[in-house]
């Protein structure tokens, strides 16, 4: 798209200097805009923008640096060009210091002129091509956790002041819950999102990371003296590093990065000086670290260290109500990766899809539905596309099994069934009561009288 | 930076005929060899009457004694004084300038009555060499028709080829055409060419 004519304002109060330099600048195509002084000049600046400002430095009243000062307040994007007849070295340097995109002594070549001037549009166009693709990549990049339920809702508002808070953070969850997204929207929330995020699993070569992979090993260290190799620590530098299933790391990697954790520095192999660890960490883990702790399977030292921030994500059968939206959002994007013209689920498929337990939470609703995309008719996928049991049992091993006496008892079932009734609809209580049957204030009175719910350990 | 090709220009309405050029060599006390050539290239490009016809327009006023130029404004406001509807064009052998910048080789009204050149940069002998009329003549009809087209509405072209492309040395001059590029023609008032 092209951009607007560039437009010119020119400071000076003398006439014949704004009428010469007007008439040149017209000619040039530009649209320009004269002033006869500071205090004119920044009400026009008040009425509209300039991409470039040509500002005599002597003038009555308020000078040029004056008004430059003024205007990086007023129009901070505007090219100050500070004009003068009296050049001297001082005066340029403390307008160059002050922000001003050039300077230029009376009379000036029409040649350096007008190159000044292309230079400083260039400049500007660069910059707001800079600003359009920095909020191309602001608010997370794009990422998006899906979810209206209180949980996910939470979640979200965990993520956005967790990613400015530039501290370790936990993400706990069973595996399929969306750990990698969280920690990717951190990072692309959070200031260092112009850096690299690094993931590492964790439990990939029985959970200890050679030191050559972790540290780097400078040029001249072994085993092959001739290359230098940047390492995961070096790659996540001024970004994020990510540990997924810190669970599964070795005691000797524990160690390494606990000592990491504590100096702030790290010295690449063959190297002699140490680096400063510039990095946030992220970590992640499907079984519960302070447990693992507790076996003595994970040191209690790096626990506390990277558990300074801690988010769950719930897993997808506590949120029910989130999956039709879910699995809208997982159809559209792998229907145009497939480029299959599949457009929604058949009623009979969300309802298969909303009863089944999804003990791979996620990542199995998205391979189901990928599934489907492969043996479906479009436009909609049908239930008998979708690899579920009509009814399913609860299936996952870490789902918490409910075997306490108490909540099995018929008052516990209800007020399960009514939590996930009031979660499908995302609060709203008459719709709640529509869908249970029951009045709305049977549903108040039946929600007034419940109990407490159970703490989980 | 939008081209300056691509710059919106006003709708234009029904078209106008297109008012006739006067030459107006200034401070010569006789007519200059090159008026007759050099209004026969620029009705071969602009089109329309080219009319040769000096002003009893004094150039003291203009000079700036400190500079040894002429003030091409100063000039420009008198030559269009005079009177009559067709489009000026000033021609003097004096250096010109205008307030802030060094020198210039011409100065126009945008869509105005007229324009003011200086043949003196034109010439090989104001930088140490050989003369030479055919290259003087081909420069001063690139500059004339470039001031006009100012004056009858073009802005500067980013076709290096056209001669409205901005010159700010005579090399660049003797790099451009005669001629105006095919968006510049189209958006000359008046008759197409």
């Amino acid at each position: 798209m092209p951009s607007p004519q560039p437009r010119i304002l020119i400071v000076d109060d003398e006439a014949a200097v704004r009428d010469s330099l007007r008439r040149w600048f017209e000619l040039e195509g530009y649209a320009i805009e004269v002033a006869e002084s500071g205090a004119a000049a920044l009400r026009r600046l008040q009425q509209e923008s300039f991409d470039v400002a040509l500002v005599d430095l002597k003038m009555p009243g308020m000078d040029g640096v004056t008004l430059q000062h003024r205007m990086q307040e007023v129009t901070p994007d505007t090219a100050v060009i500070i004009v003068t007849a009296f050049g001297t070295i001082q005066s340029a340097v403390e307008v160059l210091k002050h922000g001003a995109f050039d300077y230029l002594t009376k009379p000036v070549d029409p040649d350096e002129l007008s190159r000044m001037v292309r230079r400083a549009l260039e400049l500007r166009e660069l910059r707001v091509q800079n600003a359009r693709l920095r909020q191309a990549v602001d608010h997370r990049g794009g990422l998006v956790i899906v979810g209206e339920t209180a949980a996910m809702r939470a979640l979200n508002a965990q993520v956005e002041e967790a990613a400015h808070a530039d501290v370790p953070v936990l993400i706990c969850g069973e595996s399929g819950t969306g750990k990698h997204l969280v920690a990717t929207a951190l990072h692309a929330a959070s200031a260092r999102r112009y850096f690299s995020f690094v993931p590492v699993h964790c439990g990939a070569a029985g959970g200890e990371l050679g030191d050559d992979e972790l540290l780097g090993h400078e040029g001249g260290a072994q085993p092959q003296p001739q290359l230098r190799r940047m390492g995961k620590l070096q790659l996540a530098e001024g970004g994020t590093l990510f540990l997924d299933e810190v669970g599964q790391l070795g005691r000797r990697t524990q160690s390494a990065l606990l000592e990491i954790l504590r100096s702030g520095t790290f010295t690449p192999l063959g190297g002699t000086r140490p680096r400063p660890a510039d990095f946030r960490l992220i970590a992640a883990s499907s079984v519960p670290l302070d447990a693992l702790v507790e076996q003595a399977r994970f040191s209690a030292d790096l626990y506390y260290r990277l558990a300074v921030l801690t988010l769950t994500c719930p897993p997808l059968r506590e949120r029910r109500s989130d999956i039709p939206l879910l699995a809208r959002h997982l159809l559209q994007r792998l229907a145009a990766q497939a480029s299959a013209p599949f457009t929604d689920f058949s009623p009979g498929a969300l309802e298969r899809l909303v009863a089944h337990d999804w003990p791979g939470n996620v990542r199995e609703l998205a391979n189901a539905i990928e599934r489907a995309l492969v043996v479906g008719r479009p436009p909609l996928v049908a239930a008998e596309d979708l690899p579920l049991a009509p009814t399913s049992a609860p299936s996952h091993a870490s789902a918490p099994p409910a075997t306490a006496a108490g909540e099995l008892s018929l008052a516990a079932v209800e007020q399960r069934h009514i939590t996930q009734v009031l979660e499908r609809c995302q609060g709203d209580r008459s719709q709640a009561a529509t869908l249970l049957g029951i009045t709305t204030e049977a549903l108040e009175q039946r929600l007034a009288t419940r109990a407490p719910p159970a703490a989980r350990g | 930076m939008r081209s300056r090709a691509e710059i919106e220009r006003p709708p234009q309405g029904p078209p106008q005929p297109r008012p006739g050029v006067r030459l107006v060599p200034l401070g010569y006390r006789q007519a200059p060899p090159w008026t007759d050539d050099l209004a026969r290239r620029i009705a071969h490009v602009l089109g329309g009457a080219v009319a040769i016809e000096a002003a009893p327009l004094g150039l003291e006023s203009a000079l700036d004694v400190h500079r040894g130029q002429y003030n091409a404004l100063t000039l420009l406001e008198r030559l269009i004084a005079l009177p009559g509807s067709e489009r000026l064009l000033g021609i003097v052998a004096g250096d010109l300038f205008i307030p802030m910048l060094t020198h210039v080789f011409g100065q126009a009204q945008l869509n105005g009555r007229g324009a003011i050149l200086s043949t003196y940069r034109l010439d090989n002998a104001v930088y140490g060499l050989a003369p030479d009329d055919t290259l003087f003549a081909a420069r001063l009809a690139k500059e004339a028709i470039h001031e006009l087209g100012h004056a009858f509405g073009l802005v500067h072209c980013h076709d290096p080829d056209c001669v409205m492309h901005s010159s700010m040395y005579v090399e660049e001059i003797d790099l451009k055409r005669e001629e105006l590029c095919s968006d510049c023609r189209r958006r000359l008032p008046g008759a197409a060419l």
